[in-house]
């Protein structure tokens, strides 16, 4: 026995060793919830009432508290997040005639009415407090609301067959975020999700005994109505946020992720993508957990969406995600799988601000997902798809490369915004490569373990890395935050000199390998420092190649980065074959028809 | 009445067996993949093949979206991706060319050249009917699947695809066997046929089988090749035995044909005519 434990604390030494669950610390119970509703199908309405215990976590004295009411974003074409938006997302658009929102029919402080000089815009309210609220004091707040939910077309509402699929998220009255000296009052805008301090949930939902509800947390019991309900209890603790699906057609899977539950909730027309979307969930919670740190929940819920309902796939809320089938293209339900699983460390553990710097959420978890499929070899598009890598780069040049990668959510628009996801992931990843993985995932983990629980900002974020990794000017200062694009090329190659253009703005180290004639290799590594390097080698060179392994995963324009003096024979034969391959199968596959 | 399926199966494989028959549809499909790819080959390197990573592209599959994503290439890429479409119509056309002179063949009634000119035009309408069923056919599968999902639809549109192919392969073997050469005439007989014959049935589910049985095989090996350069030729073997089949399915329409015809007419030629110029 005194083996095995020494065994034990020897692996908790080791490099790259993360703390198991248990031994993480809780969050502070900030913002918590204790609330009593009912799901009535029939009307789209969820109503009831709640009890919201907000302690002041800072050290300034408090005369106001801010709710975010976001379903008030649904109630009006004219809402800052319906015209930023669009009224669509993923192609999904929004029914006028179907609205949503929330009407907060009493907020009370030990029983005085807080409703009355409190006044709403947008989807924030701001209540002044008689009393002010000292540091470290806590304010008991009832309240009584209905939700009315929208027909989905993003995130949140109901859809499905006859309409009986509810995704209810962002629903109910929630306090906004009071963080460095200030409450966070940026209105809910059309790119952004979250902002949200911790605490601990005690959601109690009744619903028709018919219905099977999907719930983040942990199940806390159900017990049946004689009215022809059920109530079921959810708990959940260092969070922060719940939401919860609900449908009568809802089947379930599960499986283990060590020893955390992954409980599926899908569409049965979409059996085939089960094992996919557990598979996913499950790898991508244990490799998370082994590179930055273990994920702190004893539970993950994952909701499979009605096709018809696809705007609340693909969305995160702590220990509870919605993913998404995609036609069940292969591959394309764990890629999704996993970038929502991702969530559950980036912003769910570090409660960044999502509209001030969506990098630090949707680019880290992007990151963090695609290097999961890449890592698990998932190919999106079956077999004969493409690599995560080869997606996301193919994003990324899809959209302005040329854009910064830190800016506020609500400074893109729509279809700029993916440039937050794919510009931001692939730098990591190359940033990933150049220092090693080892190196890197340990830095990640020293940022995730300084500000779990907490409200990290970007400056957090990087002193967090360079104290790890060391200075990453090229990253921090010329990476993300400018329109630089990373980007070589080889010049010229006479005799035994050649020279490297740095044609990119960001001067990422990179490698050079000269490949002479007499069959040798040299190997330089260039800073970027300065526009051209020019190497000279020992004897007459044959070949120059940029970066040979790959590690620019960023760089914009790969396909000059190899010059020989004279052409590859078996290389070209072999690109020439597979680009005839491709026709000859398409072409069979449509011309031999009949 | 009664078929000695065994005859049959025997019959079309026998047929099958002369592949010197596929080779001018495989040589049609190379040598429209090579016009095809022509351009990406050097646009898409600048002009230069000796911009292409050598290691990289024999290790994995991203440098090649690599290539293409190549801002310089993207207009190589599009003129490579419109291309497609395109000369797969030339490589159907070549198909109905060359379907009848093969059909004409085993027949034995005329040349391979002789045979693929006379049906020409007949394929190439029933091609163009079968497209245009085929549409039909999705659109109901898409139907489906709005009312009764998405699996369902799909399965739907697979299940009408197959019979519009198996149609189309007895429509050719009908139109070669009883000299018939209008498009509706052929498909109406061969859906009656196809019908009335569970043999038929059988055959073109033994045709599915052996395709998707071709797939499977070849997606569980391809991994073994790794970097190697031989998986060059393993494609290549793929793309023949894929076209094999096919003219299999057909030999097997044919001989179905021929037998039923056979029993009402004792001259036809159930057997097929070795002694008929095979590519003259």
């Amino acid at each position: 026995m005194r083996i095995f434990s020494l065994l034990l604390v020897l692996a908790a030494l080791l490099p790259g060793a993360t703390p198991p669950r248990a031994q993480l610390p809780a969050a502070p119970e900030v913002a918590s919830y204790q609330m009593d509703v009912r799901l009535d199908p029939a009307a789209k309405t969820v109503s009831g009432t709640g009890r919201i215990t907000y302690r002041n976590p800072s050290t300034d004295t408090l005369d106001e508290l801010w709710l975010r009411l976001y379903l008030k974003a649904f109630s009006s074409t004219d809402s800052l997040w319906i015209e930023e938006s669009g009224g669509q997302l993923r192609g999904d658009q929004l029914d006028p005639d179907n609205l949503g929102n929330i009407d907060l029919q009493s907020l009370t402080l030990a029983g005085s009415d807080l409703l009355a000089s409190a006044t709403l815009t947008d989807t924030l309210l701001r209540v002044p407090l008689d009393t002010p609220l000292g540091p470290g004091q806590a304010v008991e707040l009832e309240a009584t609301w209905v939700s009315t939910l929208p027909r989905v077309f993003a995130r949140t509402g109901y859809g499905g067959r006859d309409d009986t699929f509810f995704m209810v998220g962002q629903w109910y009255p929630k306090m906004a975020v009071y963080d460095r000296g200030r409450w966070d009052t940026e209105p809910w805008h059309g790119n952004s999700e979250f902002f949200n301090d911790f605490g601990s949930y005690d959601v109690a939902i009744t619903v028709p005994q018919e219905y099977v509800v999907a719930g983040a947390g942990v199940p806390a019991g159900e017990t049946t109505n004689a009215d022809g309900t059920k109530l079921v209890r959810f708990l959940a603790t260092s969070v922060t946020d719940f939401a919860f699906a609900a449908s009568p057609d809802f089947k379930t899977a599960s499986t283990k992720a060590g020893d955390v539950a992954v409980d599926l909730f899908y569409m049965p027309e979409h059996q085939s993508a089960v094992q996919e979307y557990l598979d996913s969930a499950a790898g991508t919670l244990t490799t998370l957990g082994q590179w930055f740190g273990a994920y702190p929940h004893p539970r993950l819920t994952v909701v499979d969406v009605p096709d018809d309902a696809s705007g609340a796939g693909g969305m995160e809320y702590p220990t509870f995600i919605t993913t998404d089938y995609g036609g069940g293209v292969a591959g394309y339900a764990a890629y999704v799988t996993s970038h929502e699983v991702a969530h559950q460390w980036w912003p769910m553990q570090t409660a960044t601000n999502e509209g001030a710097e969506p990098w630090l959420d949707e680019g880290l978890t992007e990151y963090s997902g695609a290097r999961y499929i890449a890592d698990a070899s998932y190919l999106i598009g079956g077999a004969l798809g493409v690599s995560a890598r080869s997606l996301e780069r193919t994003t990324y040049l899809a959209l302005d490369p040329a854009q910064p990668a830190n800016l506020p959510a609500w400074q893109y628009s729509g279809g700029e915004y993916g440039i937050v996801y794919s510009k931001t992931a692939l730098g990591l990843w190359t940033l990933e490569n150049q220092v090693g993985s080892e190196r890197f995932r340990a830095a990640m983990r020293a940022y995730l373990d300084a500000w779990r629980f907490k409200h990290p900002q970007a400056a957090d974020f990087r002193r967090a890395i360079e104290q790890s990794l060391g200075p990453q000017p090229w990253f921090f200062d010329a990476y993300i935050p400018t329109e630089g694009v990373i980007d070589y090329a080889v010049g010229n190659i006479g005799g035994s000199q050649a020279t490297v253009l740095r044609e990119g703005q960001v001067p990422a180290p990179v490698e050079v390998v000269l490949v002479l004639e007499n069959g040798a290799r040299e190997t330089q590594t260039w800073d970027g420092a300065g526009e051209t390097l020019t190497i000279t080698a020992s004897s007459p060179i044959a070949q120059v190649q940029i970066d040979p392994a790959a590690k620019l995963v960023a760089e914009i324009d790969i396909a000059d980065n190899t010059v020989a003096i004279r052409p590859p024979f078996l290389p070209t034969l072999t690109l020439a074959e597979r680009l005839v391959f491709w026709f000859q199968s398409f072409a069979q596959l449509v011309g031999l028809f009949g | 009445m009664l078929i000695d399926l065994r005859a049959v199966f025997i019959a079309g494989l026998r047929d099958a067996a002369r592949l010197r028959l596929a080779l001018p549809l495989y040589i049609a499909g190379l040598l429209l993949g090579l016009v095809q790819s022509w351009p990406v080959l050097f646009s898409a390197s600048n002009g230069q093949l000796g911009r292409i990573n050598a290691e990289r592209l024999l290790t994995s599959g991203d440098a090649l979206v690599d290539l293409l994503t190549n801002q310089e290439a993207t207009a190589a890429t599009g003129i490579w991706l419109l291309l497609m479409p395109l000369l797969s119509l030339l490589f159907s056309a070549c198909y109905n060319l060359f379907s009848g002179g093969i059909l004409s063949v085993w027949d034995g009634r005329r040349s391979f050249w002789a045979g693929g000119w006379h049906f020409f035009l007949a394929f190439t309408a029933l091609g163009l009917l079968l497209v245009v069923l085929a549409l039909v056919a999705l659109g109901v599968g898409s139907a489906v699947a709005v009312a009764l999902g998405p699996m369902v639809g799909a399965g739907i549109s697979f299940v009408l695809l197959q019979l519009l192919n198996l149609t189309g392969e007895y429509a050719r073997a009908i139109g070669v066997t009883q000299n018939l050469r209008n498009p509706f005439a052929l498909f109406g007989h061969a859906a009656t046929y196809i019908t009335r014959r569970p043999a038929a049935l059988l055959l073109g589910l033994l045709g599915l089988a052996l395709h998707a049985a071709l797939v499977a095989i070849y997606l569980t090996i391809l991994p073994l090749f790794g970097a190697s350069p031989l998986v060059m030729l393993f494609n290549q073997l793929l793309v023949f035995a894929w076209l094999w089949l096919k003219l299999l399915r057909l030999a097997w329409a044919r001989s179905l044909v021929a037998v039923g015809q056979a029993s009402v007419q004792p001259s036809s030629a159930a057997e097929p005519a070795a002694s008929a110029p095979a590519l003259s």
